[in-house]
């Protein structure tokens, strides 16, 4: 045999190399990360959990997190359970405290994606507080919903939808709708299954091209110029934040208000008139100037607009640049200024109070301190500076009416109460006190013995009332037994259940014993 | 023939365990699995319109090795790709499974893909389909969501999964086992959905089975239209060049033996040949259990006698080989259908002018475009048939 043609072949390595493992959860791409039309956490997650074919609770299992220690687990487990139980806490899930820090960071594990800390409000959480920035239901556009659906785009709730500031959609120039136009009510940001685009409630479609016709309101012409300001800013904030290079700081606008008040040279004996211009209050102004409280949303918005600036120049713009194009402004503010001619209050008079609190004195019905205040246009402490003698006169006038009022009163009320005891059926103090202009507590405190007696036979009659309607089931029960058995079927949960008028009751303990109980006698149970 | 061992001096002090790993693992890149695999790549590489490649092979041949071959290749491929987009996956790879009752069940295999596509096991027996009807309102105007996981749900979820992971190519093995359903539904139902899978998700399908997938070729003609099919053989002995590579590889797998002293398999090439049927899957198979056997009884050499203990039966042999025959039939005609199809669109005779057959009638073109055409009415008669004028005797 001639083997010269023999070859050698090459020997294969079938082994995989080294590659690195893929996200458990698919790394959808958010949309919009970088413009103001940025998605939101909870519209990532809702998205997330359809592209998985899962409901959102499913997603969000804890059993999902292998990777992390128990402590974060449970942690975690904690906020899930406590934020899907209660849809309308979730806002803190787009937010800027530890829920979504946590929860953006869980989701980036799970997507090996860099971005999702983006889609919440989390780059900005030392520049205001967490009060008023969020709206605690969904609030949408119906014509991009339906534009969307239209262009056969991806639905999402863009993270400026969420924001309470924001009440129009800058596109179509319409306000955000809140309540579904279906059903009237408002849709949890997220819950355990959701639809994006759809009523979490009825499940209609929320475009514009639903049945009924959304309730459009034109944006009032003066309003439209402060709506578009605070969108706009918002959007800047949310479209920046991937690019900033450091955060803001806590005292960053303490740092602005104060360089500017020096650089315009206003004491802070002008504050007052300063606050003015800006339309906040002035303690409002002292607490951010020494750097005790960072402004709510709305506060910060009002700054920003008065130094004609948007917010994210404000916080992110060199000081110095900032406070120069500021100057502008302080025109603004000397006009402020000039135009201050806002009447300064005058003293009372001391004739004026006096005669008002000797009519009160001779009223019929005396009237309260606070009443004459208001008839005098001024505060209590005014009426008690200046006529220290009648005002004590007036008060001690009017207890002593009230008293004698009040005695004839509880008389009416004993009487009442003690009518209440031969009643029959016994109704019970909730029912009583819905008639009378008297809250509860003060009755008890009143007649402590009528009380608890009225209480008592109402206790007893709903006892009895019980009773009967569970020996009624039972009986009820019995019949349906004897049938089945009669029957030659054996009569189980399931069975009897079919032949009562209110099945509801076989989840009760007392039914359950009783069937038990009536089938150890028939030889059912061992 | 003697030669230099194929591999390091050390394996022979190994334990025993070591040495018959070794052979275990040993794959060799004979000529037939090279050529099924370069034809695979520029596949895999750019499918075009072809989503589904059908690899088809006698059994023990290496439809397996060359799936593997195929995955680490794409895996080497993707890499930089799968560094910046951490959601991918280079391949999937599923087996489709008979269930104990003999059936393929569509709904466990839907399972195993979405399994094979990385999707959290926790997720499977939870599947929605928020595509079709996975929400809706009852009359109370409550949301329902289905508890009941249908097999229209799992399709509807790999879809998605498909889409999302984009694997590059989504292996089938055991592909014929497709094919075991019940009477009274569609042989291609199950193939066609995989089609129109790999349509909407533009994922290449790769199925990989014996030559009962032809069987698809034959029936299924949007099946066979729109795909790829990639042959196997073994090697056959009716040919000098089959016969060459064969005792090749025979001389591969001897200097491969992990024994003190080379095996002489080469002298034995037809019997090996025999009883593996020129698949070199089964003689692998073969040989590494006669190595066990060796092993065991501590010999130096891998004899004739441990390789007889170790071999197929004749009996075995027949019904392998007889399958054989017929998917080697069914796969010739596939091959010679090209030439077939040649002749009926009249490609193999040389053309001709279209006039020429026109003038060979003594007709116009436009005319014998006419031909055809019925001139006159039915009844009608035709002048050439009765005489006219007067007739001679009548004057």
């Amino acid at each position: 045999m001639n083997y010269k043609k023999l070859n050698i072949y090459e020997s294969l390595e079938l082994h995989q190399p080294k590659s690195s493992q893929c996200s458990r959860l698919y790394s959808l791409e958010p949309i919009g990360i970088g413009t103001a039309e940025c998605e939101s956490l909870t519209s990532y997650i809702i998205r997330l959990s359809q592209a998985h074919c899962v409901t959102v609770n499913k997603l969000l299992h804890p059993n999902i997190l292998k990777d992390f220690d128990r402590k974060d687990l449970s942690d975690y487990s904690q906020i899930i359970y406590r934020l899907l139980r209660s849809p309308h806490n979730s806002k803190s899930f787009n937010g800027l405290g530890l829920t979504s820090t946590k929860l953006s960071q869980q989701l980036e594990a799970l997507t090996l994606r860099n971005d999702l800390s983006f889609l919440t409000m989390l780059s900005w959480s030392e520049i205001t507080t967490y009060h008023q920035l969020f709206r605690d239901h969904q609030a949408w556009c119906p014509v991009c919903y339906e534009e969307w659906q239209t262009n056969k785009k991806p639905l999402y709730i863009p993270l400026l939808w969420f924001l309470d500031p924001v009440k129009i959609c800058l596109h179509h120039y319409q306000y955000l709708l809140e309540e579904c136009p279906h059903c009237r009510q408002t849709l949890p940001i997220i819950g355990k299954q959701m639809q994006l685009g759809y009523c979490s409630h009825c499940g209609n479609w929320l475009g514009s091209s639903s049945s009924i016709q959304t309730y459009h309101q034109t944006i009032y012409k003066d309003n439209i110029k402060w709506q578009e300001y605070v969108t706009i800013s918002m959007g800047e904030l949310i479209a920046a934040a991937p690019h900033l290079s450091s955060l803001p700081t806590r005292d960053r606008t303490a740092q602005v208000l104060n360089t500017y008040l020096n650089a315009n040279n206003i004491t802070k004996g002008e504050i007052a008139t300063f606050t003015r211009f800006i339309g906040v209050r002035s303690e409002n102004i002292l607490i951010y100037l020494y750097n005790k409280r960072i402004p709510r949303i709305d506060k910060l918005l009002q700054i920003t607009s008065a130094f004609q600036t948007s917010p994210l120049k404000f916080f992110t713009e060199d000081i110095n640049t900032l406070i120069g194009k500021l100057k502008v402004s302080s025109q603004l503010f000397v006009k402020g200024k000039e135009q201050d001619d806002k009447p300064k209050p005058t003293k009372l008079d001391k004739i004026k109070i006096r005669q008002v609190l000797t009519q009160a004195l001779l009223e019929e019905v005396p009237p309260s301190i606070t009443e004459v205040a208001k008839r005098l246009k001024c505060s209590r402490h005014s009426i008690k500076y200046y006529c220290p003698e009648l005002y004590q006169a007036l008060k001690l006038h009017r207890r002593t009416e009230r008293l004698k009022n009040f005695n004839q009163y509880s008389l009416e009320i004993r009487n009442f109460l003690e009518a209440a005891l031969i009643v029959n059926p016994p109704p019970s103090m909730q029912s009583l006190t819905k008639s009378l202009p008297i809250k509860s507590a003060k009755l008890y405190k009143l007649f402590p013995e009528l009380c608890y007696q009225i209480s008592k036979r109402h206790k007893e009659y709903r006892n009895a009332c019980t009773l009967e309607k569970r020996n009624q089931v039972i009986h009820e029960m019995n019949e349906a037994i004897s049938k089945l058995h009669n029957q030659g079927k054996e009569p189980t949960l399931a069975q009897v259940r079919k032949l009562l008028t209110k099945p509801g009751y076989t989840r009760e303990q007392f039914f359950q014993d009783a069937l038990f109980k009536t089938r150890q006698e028939l030889g059912y149970e061992n | 023939m003697s030669t230099d061992r194929l591999f390091t001096p050390e394996l022979l002090t190994a334990p025993l365990q070591a040495r018959l790993n070794y052979f275990d693992n040993y794959t060799m890149g004979h000529p037939y699995l090279n050529e099924a695999f370069e034809t695979l790549k520029p596949i895999i590489r750019h499918c075009g319109e072809s989503k589904i490649i059908f690899i088809f092979s006698p059994t023990g041949v290496g439809k397996t090795k060359l799936r593997l071959l195929a995955e680490k290749w794409i895996v080497q491929e993707l890499w930089k790709e799968m560094e910046v987009d951490r959601g991918r996956i280079p391949f999937a790879s599923v087996e489709a499974v008979v269930q104990k009752s003999g059936l393929f069940n569509a709904k466990d295999h839907l399972k195993r893909c979405l399994y094979a596509l990385h999707e959290p096991k926790e997720f499977i027996n939870h599947k929605i389909n928020y595509g079709v009807q996975g929400i809706y309102s009852d009359n109370e105007g409550k949301i329902v969501i289905k508890q009941k996981i249908l097999e229209t749900d799992l399709g509807w979820a790999l879809e998605q999964s498909l889409k999302h992971r984009r694997p590059q190519t989504f292996f089938i093995d055991e592909a014929h086992h497709l094919l075991a359903i019940a009477s009274g539904r569609k042989l291609t139902d199950v193939p066609e959905a995989i089609k129109s899978l790999a349509n909407r998700t533009e994922v290449l399908h790769g199925l990989i089975g014996t030559y009962e997938l032809l069987t698809l070729h034959d029936i299924g003609e949007q099946l066979s239209r729109r795909s790829v099919y990639i042959h196997l053989p073994r090697y056959n002995a009716e040919f000098i060049e089959d016969r060459e590579i064969w005792q090749s590889v025979i001389w591969n797998f001897q200097c491969q033996i992990p024994t003190v002293e080379e095996p002489d398999f080469l002298s034995n090439w037809n019997y090996l040949y025999e009883r593996s049927l020129g698949c070199v899957g089964i003689l692998k198979n073969w040989l590494n259990n006669a190595l066990a056997d060796a092993l065991a009884e501590e010999a130096n050499i891998v004899t004739i006698s441990h390789l007889e203990r170790r071999a197929l039966s004749v009996g075995q042999c027949r019904n392998i080989f007889k399958a054989i025959k017929e998917g080697e039939k069914r796969a010739a005609e596939i091959e010679g259908e090209v030439e077939k199809l040649r002749i009926e669109l009249g490609l193999v005779s040389q053309p001709i002018l279209k006039q020429k057959t026109a003038k060979a009638l003594g007709l116009s073109p436009e005319q014998s475009s006419e031909l055809k055409k019925r001139k006159k009415a039915v009844g009608q008669r035709k002048p050439q048939r009765d005489s006219v004028g007067i007739k001679t005797h009548e004057l």
